[in-house]
């Protein structure tokens, strides 16, 4: 119970790296050849760090998400090289009962709609016990007090009578609640949780953010948010991870990088978001769009290159690496000190 | 049936005088039966729109906000008459739309528009974008032979940014982004007066969604366009909106210039709401933040007194009982905001915005 009086932060280097991802690759094989959704893709989350990994549609953060459980569809996907550590045993390695037994026990997922993820033949109080049945040696009676413990802390009322209800007979916020209940049981070392909020309505999604939070602090958990937004990313995250085609186009504390955004493309993504002091007029689009992965197959250079204000003719030849901006802001572009200088003279 | 007047102007209609009142809506209400049974016999009724009065005036954007199921997207459709109201008026520059018969009906459709949510289901697969948007060309009879249409369909997919080269594509092979300025083309080839825009930008990715509201805001200032701009996303809606409604089962709770809802609600939903929003800036810490507990009720079966009480932090025994109605409340400086709370002027909200200070500040 250290962390809930601490906070939380990537500052405490003390904190075991829970979850370290290293150069990532998961391809997925189609008849139009060979797509590389995620492409390379490394990073870390400490315990009792939160990490909102950000993109738009198609950027590879959803099936990131889905390869740190090995939950991509095989085929066509299929995670064809890197690292997955948790708590240091490599998840690739394992076999396939080993990695069913990480899954809903050190590592959990919440996912963006409840409907779909719980099971609808299933009532609540027997979805969420077989939890605990397949992870611990509990009988039912000691399975369902835990299960009606649970539900009172992510503040479903009248637990007991919730015990025999249906997923369709509950509301979206109530869902998402027996969501995070279960993704908890088992007390994971990480939580994945991807776009938890975006089918829900904006007070409910400040309820169920709310209950994250509450949630992260009393169990320290690692926790990997996967979002498109960036006010729930301001709310909720230590860390931000930027991704756009594939690849991380950058990475910073989440202050850093709403302060000095150093990749063109997380500045014009700030830019194009009305928050509630934008004038009128001042919001400025990113131009083109998001590349298809199809497209990438042909592409040299930065993948944002064609979209990007700040492109050079080196841009379009040589993809640049991820290279630090400071300490601990890591960027993918051969000019973010003109990015962040842009920035100084506004 | 082609009124002379619309031959005038080749980039468009008339703009109505700016601040004229185009539409009135008043005591506007939609019923949905339940049905059980072979017989399928009523045995309830959902109240998706419970009680809608407001007026538009030309030119402005009015945003209708709210949450889903609160009735703002049905409230869009009957102002077309794409659904029928159970009681109310409707009055389209003073004329009476629910009294038109087909005919009237059709060449009224030219005025008023609407651009869907989801670009991906409202336009037809097998059609080109060429076909899609001289479809109401030709419907409505604005232009003669092929050439004609041909040119206009040019100059309309110029203007929301598409190349004309395209024209001979299908939907499947544009974007999301591409295909709602497909769909806005087609709202504008008719050359309306009055869009409403239900959810124009939700289902668009971020760096899109601002590309998109940009036309919709030049295409405003161009042609004197006015907006119902329906949405659930009060950053968004603070951005384009003049004025803004916010809707709650069934019912207008709040209505007022966006600014100023903003900055001073007067209705504890409103404030909820704009306490509720995720703000993209991780330095702000905010104080005294509202989270409403529990749902919104089932529109079939809401509860007595005022809707919002079930929620509601101020509420008392008289909020269980009667209903309040919107009416004005004079603002302190000078001027009105219309308030369905019978405490409005008793209670003490924060707003959100550049004018209100962060936390201990």
């Amino acid at each position: 119970m250290t962390y809930s009086a601490t906070g939380f932060g990537s500052q405490d280097q003390n904190n075991a790296k829970v979850l370290q991802v290293e150069n990532l690759e998961t391809h997925f094989i189609t008849r139009a050849g060979v797509l590389k959704a995620v492409d390379g893709v490394s990073f870390h989350i400490h315990a009792g760090e939160t990490v909102a990994l950000v993109g738009e549609s198609g950027c590879g953060k959803s099936v990131t998400a889905l390869s740190l459980l090995r939950l991509v569809p095989n085929p066509p996907g299929e995670i064809v090289g890197g690292r997955i550590l948790l708590d240091g045993d490599d998840l690739l390695e394992m076999s396939q009962s080993e990695i069913e037994d990480v899954r809903g026990d050190r590592a959990a997922m919440i996912f963006q709609e409840p409907l779909t993820a719980l099971n609808p033949i299933l009532n609540v109080g027997n979805q969420l016990s077989e939890v605990i049945l397949r992870h611990t040696k509990a009988s039912k009676r000691e399975a369902r007090a835990l299960v009606l413990d649970m539900l009172k802390r992510v503040g479903i009322s009248d637990p007991e009578s919730r015990l025999k209800a249906y997923p369709h007979q509950l509301s979206g916020g109530m869902r998402q609640r027996v969501m995070i209940a279960m993704a908890l049981l088992a007390n994971p070392a990480l939580l994945i949780a991807d776009e938890p909020t975006t089918a829900l309505d904006v007070t409910i999604q400040a309820q169920i953010l709310e209950l994250m939070r509450d949630m992260r602090d009393q169990t320290g958990a690692a926790v990997l948010m996967i979002t498109h937004d960036l006010g729930v990313v301001a709310e909720m995250a230590d860390r931000v991870i930027v991704m756009y085609a594939g690849r991380i186009v950058e990475s910073a504390p989440v202050r850093t990088l709403f302060a000095s955004p150093a990749h063109p493309y997380t500045l014009g993504l700030m830019r194009s978001t009305p928050n509630l002091t934008t004038q009128r007029g001042e919001l400025s689009a990113i131009p083109g769009l998001v590349p298809t992965l199809a497209a990438l197959k042909d592409m040299e250079g930065c993948r944002f290159a064609p979209r990007c204000a700040f492109a050079s003719q080196k841009c379009r030849e040589h993809e640049p690496p991820l290279e630090n901006a400071s300490n601990d802001q890591s960027v993918r572009c051969w000019h973010w000190d003109q990015v962040l200088a842009s920035q100084v003279a506004v | 049936m082609i009124e002379k007047g619309h031959q005038v102007n080749p980039m468009g209609q008339m703009p109505g005088k700016s601040g004229d009142e185009l539409l009135r809506v008043t005591g506007l209400k939609k019923y949905f039966p339940i049905t059980a049974g072979v017989l399928r016999r009523v045995v309830g009724q959902v109240r998706a729109v419970e009680d809608v009065t407001l007026s538009i005036r030309s030119g402005e954007t009015l945003a209708l906000v709210g949450e889903s199921g609160c009735g703002k997207s049905t409230t869009g459709r009957l102002l077309l008459r794409l659904l029928e109201a159970t009681s109310g008026d409707i009055s389209f520059e003073g004329k009476d739309i629910r009294k038109l018969d087909r005919r009237q009906l059709r060449e009224m459709r030219r005025e008023m528009q609407i651009i869907f949510q989801d670009p991906f289901s409202s336009l037809h697969p097998r059609m080109t974008v060429r076909n899609l948007i001289a479809e109401p060309i030709a419907f409505h009879g604005l232009a003669k032979g092929r050439s004609e249409i041909d040119e206009q369909v040019d100059r309309l997919m110029e203007t929301v940014g598409l190349s004309p080269a395209n024209r001979n594509r299908y939907p499947h092979e544009f974007s999301g982004g591409q295909r709602q300025r497909i769909g806005i083309a087609r709202g504008l080839a008719v050359r309306p007066k009055f869009i409403v825009c239900d959810e124009p930008i939700s289902a668009l990715d971020v760096s899109i969604q601002a590309q998109v509201l940009n036309l919709l805001s030049q295409l405003q200032r161009d042609n004197g366009l006015t907006y119902l701009f329906i949405s659930h996303d009060l950053s968004v809606v603070r951005y384009i909106s003049d004025r803004v409604a916010v809707m709650y089962l069934g019912s207008i709770v709040e209505m007022a210039e966006t600014a100023k809802l903003f900055a001073a609600p007067r209705h504890p939903y409103t404030s909820a709401l704009l306490s509720a929003i995720p703000v993209p800036d991780p330095s702000l810490e905010r104080a005294g933040r509202v989270i409403l507990e529990g749902d919104v009720p089932s529109p079939s079966n809401p509860p007595p007194g005022c809707a919002f009480n079930p929620r509601c932090q101020f509420a008392e025994s008289r909020c269980r009982v009667e209903t309040p109605k919107l009416r004005p409340i004079a603002a302190p400086d000078g001027t009105s905001t219309q308030v369905a709370c019978h405490f409005a002027e008793k209670i003490d909200l924060k707003g959100v915005g550049p004018n209100v200070p962060a936390a201990g500040q």
